[in-house]
């Protein structure tokens, strides 16, 4: 577990990869209901300018998420998400791997708060050290001494 | 080609918005099934999505909630649903800033709300940038989720 002051400013989180295959962007089509022929039809897409079928956008949000949370940095009971943004940079294609790069950018205490807010920006690459995605994320980050013994 | 033609021009083109134009998505429940599939699909098994018992015990919630990300993916999915951004109109979804404001419980039914803010044409002709401010709703009218995203279509000439 990360609490607050476990990030120092500056500093630099980089999750593991996942590679994104033809049957992520299949599921992620079937989960989001986004059969949109840019994802799905590799006849249609031969004459897009990407020439092949791309994955969503919002597959490399949701791929990036759970390599954050694998890393202990978003989405558990110390470290909730408050903001993201991004910018699309590029398509991720079949096959690309991607993992994601944090730099920590700010440290806030909240007043009377058992949380401070931790402000990070990201970046999405790939393997050929490409940035697909960017962006900054706001976290409400649990203090240690405000963890009140709640693991048992 | 054949099937895909038409589907592919469903979508609206820059000249078709007028700032201040509201658009209504569908309704979706977010289902326990949604989260399995989306805990299965990220990776991210936290136990905030996939064990009652601590959330029960542990969390101010008292149950499961949903992956903040299957809120933001639930909107594009109503929002892509309405079929303007269908196609090749659209020329790419270039950005997003968005706030997680309440959680989604299990059996929250969520819609989207969408107002046209801002449209711009590019340096570039013939495109122009639709900025769309979002705002996810569950069925007790609260905002759940919002913000703002930025669409790049084609214009018409």
């Amino acid at each position: 577990m990360r609490f607050f002051e476990d990030y120092g400013i500056g500093a630099k989180l980089v999750t593991s990869g996942k590679t994104v295959t033809e049957a992520d962007i299949v599921f992620f089509g079937a989960v989001a209901g986004d059969h949109d022929p840019l994802h799905m039809d590799a006849e249609f897409c031969k004459n897009t300018i990407f020439k092949q079928r791309i994955a969503h956008g919002t597959l490399g949000v949701v791929v990036q998420s759970g390599l954050s949370h694998d890393l202990g940095i978003e989405g558990t009971l110390i470290s909730q998400l408050v903001e993201i943004s991004f910018k699309f940079r590029s398509a991720i294609m079949i096959g690309d791997t991607v993992h994601v790069e944090h730099v920590v950018l700010t440290k806030e205490e909240i007043e009377k708060s058992d949380f401070g807010l931790i402000t990070m920006s990201y970046k999405v690459i790939n393997q050929k050290e490409e940035i697909v995605q960017e962006g900054v994320k706001k976290l409400k980050v649990r203090k240690k001494n405000g963890w009140n013994n709640g693991q048992e | 080609m054949v099937g895909t033609t038409d589907k592919s021009k469903r979508g609206r083109y820059f000249e078709d918005f007028e700032v201040g134009e509201e658009f209504v998505t569908l309704g979706k429940t977010v289902t326990e099934a949604d989260v399995v599939l989306f805990a299965a699909f990220s990776g991210d098994h936290d136990p905030l999505h996939t064990d009652k018992e601590f959330c029960r015990r542990k969390t101010p919630y008292g149950e499961i909630i949903a992956h903040d990300i299957l809120g933001m993916v639930t909107q594009a999915m109503l929002s892509h649903d309405l079929g303007i951004t269908e196609g090749t109109t659209m020329l790419a979804f270039l950005g997003m800033t968005w706030k997680f404001l309440k959680p989604i419980r299990i059996g929250d039914t969520l819609h989207v709300k969408q107002i046209v803010v801002d449209k711009k044409e590019t340096s570039k002709l013939g495109r122009g940038v639709i900025t769309i401010q979002a705002q996810l709703i569950n069925q007790l009218n609260e905002i759940i989720q919002e913000g703002t995203k930025s669409l790049l279509f084609a214009c018409k000439r």
